[in-house]
C-alpha cells in the first residue's frame, strides 16, 4: 500500500482500463470521464506536493480557498475513499493521538492522513465554517493546534439568509484573507479569480438543477448510487473547469437515458429519498432497485440549495432583493444550510419530498453525526401529516465492523414492502 | 438554623429534592419563570424583564421517554432535559431560552420548543469566534431577545433595569469569586464538592436572595476548616453540565482536594463580572458571554486554555481530571490539546469519559483517579 493519493492514481487507474475494455452500457458514460478527472486530480496534488506548493483544507469554501491561491488538500472527501486496512489504521491512530474515535467517521480518521505527513500534504493554512457540520471545523481546529497551522474559524449562525448574516460573516472572510497572505508567502487573494471561479460553480450548479428537473420524471432516470454520490464542488479540484465538464457530461448522460425512457427502475413501486448518510462499503441502492424501488435523490444539508429546490445560487437577485458582491456570493452559498436548524431540515426535506413524489425516506443516521440527529421525531411526525413514511437506520458510514448486511437487508425490504403495500391500498380507495 | 446547616441548605439546593423549590417561590414573585439550558444565556437579560432565569438540569431518572426523541449517542445532559419535560418535571416553567452551544443542544432545544408550544422559547446565537464583529452579532441577538422579553411580558425593560440586572448578577459572582479566593488557601475553607454545590445553587436562586444568603455566612466559611482528609495534592476538575456532585466528591473522598474547577456550573459562570464600564450593556453582555473562560465550543482555544492554565498557576493546581460528557465533541476534540498545554506547563492531566450522572462506571473512575493521584502525589 502506497500513500493514499498514489493508491487513488492506481485505483483509478484500473477503474478507467476496465471501462475502456470492457464498457458497460448500463453504466454512464461520464464514468470515464469522472474517473479521469479524479486520476488526474491526485497527480496534481501528488506533484504539487512534492514541489512545495502553498495547499489550504477549507472544506465547504472550497471556492475562495481556490480564490486565495492554494490547492486544495480535500482531507474530508479523502477520509471518505479509505480502503478497510486504511481506516482500521486510521482509528488506530485516532485513538493513539487522543481524539474521539466515536466521532463521525470521516471528520476522525481524516486527522491521521495529514498529521502522519503520510497521505496528504499538510495544509499551510485552514479554514473552519460552522455552518451546517460542526465537528469537521472541530476537527480542523483541533489539526491546526497540533501541527501549529494558522487557523481561522468562520461563524455563520443560524438563522440563514438575512443581511445580518451578510454584515457578518463578510468581515471574517476578510479577516480569513488578511491572515492567509500574513502567514503564507505568496498568497494573494484575487476578486478576479474568485469570479471567475464563482462562475464555473454557477454553470455546474445549473447542471445539477437540471438533473433536479430530470428527477421528478416517473420513472427516475437517476439511480440509487449516482443520486448518493455526495457533490465534489469545481474548486476541490486542481483544474475546476474540468469538474464542470464532468458534471455537464454526467447531466447529459442523465438527460439521455430520460429520452430514452432507461431508467433503472423502469416499473417503479416506490419513491423513496435516502438522508443524510449511507453504509459506503454497502450497496443498498442495488438491494432496492431490484425491489422496484427508485432512489432519486440523497438529502444532506446543501442538497436544497445546490439543486435549485429552494435556495438561490450565484447571481440570483431574489433571494436577498439585490445583487451581491463576490464575497457576499461565498456567504450566500454557505448559509441556509438545511442542516442548521431541525425545523429547516424538516421544512426543506419535505419540499424536496412534494418536488419529487417521494412516497418514503430512509434516514441513514451515521453515528455522531450531529447536524440533524435529534430532529427525526420531528421529520417523522410532519413527515406522515404528508403521508409520507420514515425508516431510521444508524450506523457508521465508513467503518463497517459493527455492520450486519442481512440485519440492515430485512429492515429495508420489510419497510418499503410496508410502504408499497400502504400506497397500494391508498390508491384503491 | 445554625451557619453550618445553613451552608448544606446553599450547597444542596440544587438537589433533586430542593431544587424546584427556588422555582415554586419565584413563581409568585416573578412574571415568569423562564429555564435556561447553556452558560451562553444571558440570565441577566431576562431577569430584567421581570423574569427569573432558572439553570435546567436534567433528570435523575434514567432515560426511557427521551429516546423517542434522541439516539443514545447524544449529549447526555440535553437529553436528560428532554426525559424530565417528557416526565412531567419542568411543567412549572413558563419557557426556555437556550444558546446555540452546540447543534446538540439546538435540537433539545427544538425538541422542548415541540413539546412546549405554548411557552416562551428562544434560542439564541453565540459567536464561537473572537472578532469585534463576533461580539456585535452576539449583541444584536442579545438585543433582539430583550425585544422577545419585552413583547412577551408586555413590560418595557429600560437601560436601568438591565443595568440593575447585571449589578445584581454582577454581586452573586463578586460574591462567589471571593469564595474561590479563598480556595487558594493551603487548606480551603470549601471542599470542591460544597463550591460546586454553591455555583449550581447561584443559577436556581434568584441573586438577592443567592447574595443574602450566602453574604451572611462569609465570616463564618472565611474561619472555617474542612474534614477533608488531605488537602494535596490540588487538583482541578474541568467538565460541563457537571450537574452531579459526585464527580467532584468521588475525587476527594479518595483523599485529596479539587481546589478549583473550570466547570460549568462553577468557575466559568462566576470567576469574571460583567464589564459595563466601556459601554452599552448589551455589548457588554454580549462581549462577557461570546469570552467565557474555558468553554471548549469556542473557536479561540489557545485563550480559553490560556485561561485554564493561569488558573493552575493561580490556585497552585498540580493536576486537573477532565470530565469529558460522551458525544460532547467540542471538548473531546480539545481534549489532546489541552493536555498538551499542560504538560508543557508540568501539570498532570487525566481525561475521563463520563456520562450525566456518576452510575456503574463509578469504581472504574475511583481507580483511575486513584491512579492518577498516587502519580501527581510521587
Amino acid at each position: 500500500m502506497g500513500n493514499f493519493l498514489e493508491d487513488q492514481i492506481a485505483e483509478c487507474e484500473r477503474r478507467i482500463k476496465r471501462i475502456k475494455e470492457r464498457p458497460d452500457p448500463s453504466r454512464l458514460r461520464s464514468n470515464l470521464v469522472f474517473y479521469e478527472l479524479e486520476r488526474d486530480h491526485r497527480i496534481a496534488q501528488l506533484t504539487n506536493w512534492r514541489a512545495g506548493k502553498p495547499f489550504a483544507e477549507s472544506a465547504g469554501l472550497w471556492t475562495f480557498g481556490r480564490a486565495l491561491g492554494f490547492e486544495q488538500v480535500d482531507m474530508v472527501q479523502t477520509a471518505d475513499r479509505l480502503s478497510t486496512t486504511h481506516l482500521a489504521q486510521a482509528f488506530d491512530r485516532v485513538r493513539a493521538l487522543g481524539f474521539p474515535d466515536l466521532a463521525c467517521d470521516r471528520t476522525v480518521t481524516m486527522l491521521p492522513l495529514v498529521i502522519d505527513g503520510v497521505d496528504l500534504p499538510t495544509p499551510h493554512f485552514i479554514i473552519g465554517m460552522l455552518t451546517g457540520c460542526e465537528l469537521i471545523p472541530l476537527a480542523f481546529d483541533a489539526l491546526a493546534r497540533y501541527l501549529n497551522i494558522p487557523f481561522y474559524a468562520i461563524d455563520i449562525g443560524f438563522e440563514g439568509r438575512s443581511e445580518d448574516v451578510l454584515e457578518y460573516v463578510v468581515p471574517q472572510l476578510q479577516e480569513a484573507i488578511e491572515l492567509a497572505e500574513r502567514s503564507v508567502p505568496g498568497i494573494h487573494y484575487s476578486e478576479e479569480r474568485l469570479m471567475e471561479l464563482q462562475e464555473i460553480d454557477r454553470q455546474w450548479c445549473l447542471c445539477y438543477q437540471d438533473i433536479y428537473e430530470l428527477r421528478k420524471q416517473v420513472p427516475c432516470p437517476v439511480g440509487g448510487r449516482d443520486a448518493f454520490r455526495e457533490p465534489r464542488w469545481p474548486s476541490i479540484y486542481f483544474d475546476p473547469r474540468r469538474a464542470l465538464d464532468y458534471v455537464r457530461a454526467y447531466r447529459d448522460d442523465v438527460a439521455e437515458i430520460a429520452a430514452k425512457g432507461l431508467a433503472p427502475v423502469q416499473d417503479e413501486r416506490l419513491r423513496v429519498m435516502w438522508a443524510v448518510s449511507g453504509p459506503f462499503y454497502y450497496n443498498a441502492f442495488a438491494l432496492l432497485e431490484r425491489h422496484g424501488v427508485s432512489v432519486p435523490i440523497f438529502q444532506y444539508g446543501g442538497a436544497a440549495r445546490l439543486y435549485g429546490a429552494k435556495y438561490g445560487i450565484h447571481g440570483d437577485t431574489v433571494e436577498f432583493g439585490r445583487r451581491l458582491s463576490p464575497l457576499e456570493e461565498e456567504v450566500r452559498m454557505a448559509s441556509s444550510n438545511s442542516w442548521r436548524m431541525g425545523s429547516r431540515w424538516v421544512e426543506d426535506t419535505l419540499l424536496i419530498c412534494r418536488d419529487l413524489k417521494i412516497d418514503a425516506i430512509i434516514w441513514y443516521q451515521q453515528l455522531s453525526c450531529t447536524p440533524v440527529a435529534g430532529a427525526e421525531k420531528l421529520l417523522e411526525e410532519a413527515a406522515a401529516k404528508q403521508g409520507i413514511r420514515c425508516l431510521f437506520l444508524e450506523g457508521r458510514q465508513a467503518d463497517q465492523s459493527a455492520f450486519n448486511q442481512e440485519d440492515f437487508e430485512n429492515r429495508l425490504l420489510h419497510f418499503v414492502e410496508r410502504c408499497i403495500e400502504e400506497k397500494q391500498v391508498a390508491a384503491r380507495v | 438554623m445554625g451557619e453550618e446547616e445553613e451552608l448544606r441548605s446553599i450547597v444542596e439546593a440544587n438537589r433533586e429534592a430542593n431544587r424546584h423549590q427556588w422555582a415554586a417561590e419565584a413563581k409568585a414573585r416573578y412574571t415568569a419563570v423562564i429555564g435556561t439550558i447553556s452558560p451562553c444565556v444571558p440570565a441577566e437579560i431576562i431577569y430584567a424583564a421581570g423574569f427569573f432565569p432558572w439553570r435546567v438540569t436534567g433528570s435523575q431518572s434514567a432515560v426511557h421517554l427521551a429516546d423517542q426523541y434522541r439516539p443514545q449517542w447524544m449529549v447526555p445532559y440535553n437529553t436528560h432535559i428532554v426525559e424530565a419535560q417528557l416526565r412531567g418535571e419542568l411543567g412549572f416553567l413558563d419557557g426556555f431560552v437556550a444558546a446555540d452551544l452546540d447543534l446538540d443542544t439546538m435540537r433539545g432545544w427544538e425538541v422542548l420548543n415541540h413539546l412546549r408550544p405554548d411557552a416562551f422559547s428562544r434560542l439564541v446565537h453565540v459567536s464561537r469566534q473572537g472578532s469585534e464583529a463576533a461580539i456585535k452579532m452576539t449583541a444584536k441577538q442579545f438585543h433582539r431577545l430583550l425585544l422577545e422579553c419585552e413583547q412577551w411580558s408586555g413590560k418595557a425593560i429600560r437601560e436601568r433595569d438591565l443595568l440593575g440586572a447585571i449589578q445584581a448578577y454582577n454581586e452573586v459572582r463578586r460574591l462567589i469569586g471571593h469564595l474561590y479566593g479563598l480556595r487558594k488557601r493551603a487548606h480551603p475553607p470549601l471542599t470542591g464538592t460544597e463550591m460546586a454545590g454553591i455555583a449550581a445553587a447561584a443559577t436556581i436562586m434568584p441573586p438577592p436572595v443567592f447574595v443574602e444568603r450566602l453574604g451572611r455566612l462569609l465570616s463564618y466559611i472565611e474561619q472555617r476548616r474542612t474534614a477533608l482528609k488531605r488537602t494535596a495534592p490540588r487538583l482541578m476538575v474541568s467538565g460541563d453540565a457537571l450537574d452531579d456532585p459526585a464527580f467532584v466528591a468521588l475525587i476527594e473522598d479518595l483523599g485529596t482536594v479539587v481546589a478549583m474547577d473550570d466547570c460549568d456550573p462553577g468557575a466559568r459562570n462566576f470567576i469574571r463580572e460583567v464589564d459595563t464600564s466601556s459601554g452599552e450593556p448589551i455589548e457588554a453582555l454580549a462581549r462577557h458571554y461570546r469570552q467565557l473562560p474555558g468553554c471548549p465550543r469556542d473557536f479561540t482555544w489557545p485563550d480559553r486554555v490560556s485561561e485554564i492554565l493561569r488558573w493552575t498557576d493561580d490556585w497552585a493546581i498540580d493536576g486537573v481530571v477532565e470530565y469529558s460528557m460522551m458525544y460532547l465533541f467540542s471538548r473531546s476534540f480539545r481534549q489532546p490539546y489541552l493536555a498538551a498545554r499542560l504538560r508543557e506547563k508540568g501539570k498532570a492531566h487525566l481525561g475521563l469519559t463520563v456520562g450525566y450522572r456518576l452510575g456503574g462506571d463509578a469504581e472504574q473512575l475511583r481507580t483511575r483517579v486513584q491512579a492518577f493521584i498516587e502519580m501527581v502525589s510521587a
